[in-house]
């Protein structure tokens, strides 16, 4: 059983924010989405989850059509953040209302959760603090018992000590119940700590599909160089991350032989290769637009 | 559709308790007035009470359905079990069909309880009343689905509900005349008509509620191919009204009638197509 998203295009006010975007999510799974600011994370989850409905492209479920078969509705999960209807209502109402709307919810589960995190059960969610309606949004979610739950920032907003309990909220679920969840995140660093795999939204599209050890052509160093200027070849080849001095950290999008070689002659006095992490694939993946943004701050300066 | 009523229910059930208690109260204050104070003016039950019902029922509905996309209920109802066509028909028949089926059955109840001899009277008053007020509802739930922000729908339909009232006379003449042809009918026609109109345009409103994305929500008309014919039917009907005014015979009458028409629609064009302007000295 896998959630096939296939070629979903939706233009909003005329301007295209998904185009022929395709990937399958498998049971059980964690799977990240990264992307810049507007890249259409949201719209996605919106096209995905029913909200909207896409100008072209086809979702599939069982093999039956996921938009026109809505009896499948309640195998799937998602609560948009930070505006929903949920803000309007206690979590005594909201349990009331999920009873009906999803066939599987676990009422005991949900009332164990929401007394384990001292939110108050008769108090109006918007009451709530935002950190508290984001961990609220996550036990609705997984109350729901829903196959397929969609996360959008959910760890936006939570303290340390609220995020650790609710990342293994997240582990549990996928655990004991199979779940596939689908994390739309900016935190990358969290994000490498959950999920099995990543998809890029680049372009209006799903540019790259990664996980962190099937990338061996990404490679980050850390290296020390000998001249007065950067060599040429670094900028061209790769995203700088940060530069002090004459030391240089920086990512390679696609590391070659050649550029093993280059690194390894007079022109530099130290190079030692770093662990790659999500967030240095992203800045990877968006070099072009680093390197932009890097010649215009040089300009300024 | 079982579904989409239940769940809808237990998500308006307090709105729906708060409106079965309003009505009660207008019915104690209703039958305590005319078992107390005999006699009293404009007291019949067959007169006031059901159309009464309904218009404080349907204001309730109004709220709850403009409610429902300010608390962006609508988006995650889209997310259910139910689909955009059922969750229109769970709309139409606990807003609009529940609250003037109760009204009426209430307004009969009572009356054949309380004033038997005026029970022949109060269902010609019912059907109109409550014919009408179904044609109403279907063009306010049309508007609705069509337009996106509350301000717009509610600016929408004092707009066309305005039309139809101007068009009232025009409207009954034609009832006159059907019932001069059909007149063992004249009491039945003109609501058995209304309602057809208004069931066709609820049919209307169900496909196209089908077709509506969120991501319209903002949009002052939300299906696209519409948006140029509800402009030109804004110039069109306005133009026809200003132009059926007396003094429209000179030039200078019809271009005074042409201002109105060419305003709103403008306005119309404005708020449908949101053009940008630029203005810049800069060459």
């Amino acid at each position: 059983m896998a959630l096939v998203i296939e070629n979903i295009s939706k233009k909003i006010q005329d301007k295209q924010v998904l185009e022929n975007v395709s990937f399958e999510l498998n049971q059980g799974e964690i799977v990240g989405l990264v992307g810049r600011n507007g890249a259409g994370k949201t719209t996605l989850f919106g096209t995905i989850a029913g909200e909207l409905l896409p100008d072209f492209g086809h979702i599939g479920l069982d093999d039956l059509d996921y938009n026109k078969t809505t009896r499948l509705h309640d195998q799937l999960c998602y609560i948009d953040m930070p505006e929903n209807w949920l803000r309007y209502y206690s979590p005594k109402k909201i349990k009331t209302i999920l009873k009906v709307a999803y066939k599987n919810f676990d009422e005991s589960w949900y009332d164990a959760e929401i007394k384990r995190f001292g939110l108050n059960n008769i108090k109006r969610i918007r009451t709530y603090s935002k950190g508290m309606r984001a961990l609220f949004a996550i036990i609705v979610s997984f109350a729901s018992r829903a196959q397929y739950v969609l996360l959008d920032e959910p760890l936006d907003g939570l303290d340390v000590l609220i995020r650790d309990q609710v990342k293994q909220l997240i582990v549990n679920q996928v655990i004991q119940h199979n779940t596939t969840i689908l994390i739309a995140s900016h935190n990358l660093i969290e994000l490498d700590t959950l999920v099995d795999r990543i998809l890029l939204l680049k372009n209006q599209t799903i540019d790259r599909t990664f996980a962190i050890e099937d990338n061996k052509n990404i490679k980050k160093y850390q290296l020390a160089f000998t001249g007065e200027e950067l060599p040429r070849f670094l900028r061209d080849s790769g995203t700088i991350i940060a530069q002090t001095g004459h030391i240089v950290t920086i990512v390679f999008n696609d590391f070659s032989e050649n550029l093993g070689i280059k690194l390894a002659g007079p022109e530099f006095k130290f190079v030692e290769e770093l662990q790659i992490s999500s967030e240095d694939v992203f800045r990877a993946s968006f070099a072009e637009e680093a390197f932009s943004w890097q010649q215009e701050l040089e300009v300024d300066a | 559709m079982r579904q989409a009523l239940k769940l809808y229910t237990t998500i308006r059930k307090n709105q729906f308790m708060m409106a079965a208690v309003i009505g009660m109260i207008l019915i104690v204050l209703s039958v305590g007035s005319v078992m107390l104070i005999p006699g009293m003016p404009n007291q019949d039950i067959a007169d006031a009470l059901g159309p009464e019902l309904i218009v404080v029922w349907l204001i309730i509905a109004v709220i709850v359905f403009l409610n429902d996309q300010s608390r962006r209920l609508d988006t995650w109802l889209y997310t259910q079990n139910i689909s955009r066509g059922q969750l229109f028909l769970t709309r139409v028949i606990l807003l609009v069909v529940l609250p003037i089926m109760a009204a009426n059955v209430v307004d009969l109840g009572l009356t054949a309880a309380l004033q038997p001899h005026t029970l022949i009277e109060a269902l010609n008053i019912d059907s109109t009343v409550s014919a009408n007020v179904f044609f109403m509802s279907s063009l306010f739930v049309i508007i609705a689905t069509i337009i996106g922000p509350n301000w717009l729908k509610a600016a929408g339909t004092i707009f066309t509900l305005g039309l139809v009232v101007l068009a009232g006379p025009t409207v009954a003449l034609f009832f006159k005349n059907i019932s001069s042809v059909t007149s063992p009918f004249e009491g039945f026609i003109q609501p058995v008509v209304t309602m057809l109109a208004a069931l066709f345009i609820f049919a209307v409103g169900h496909y196209l509620a089908q077709n509506i994305s969120d991501d319209t929500v903002d949009e002052a008309v939300r299906v696209h191919y519409l948006k140029w014919p509800i402009v030109i039917f804004v110039f069109v009907v306005t133009l026809m009204k200003t132009m059926s005014s007396s003094g429209r015979n000179s030039i200078d009458g019809f271009l005074l009638g042409l201002v109105l028409p060419i305003i709103l629609a403008v306005v119309t064009f404005i708020f449908v197509f949101k053009p940008t302007f630029k203005v810049t000295w800069d060459k």
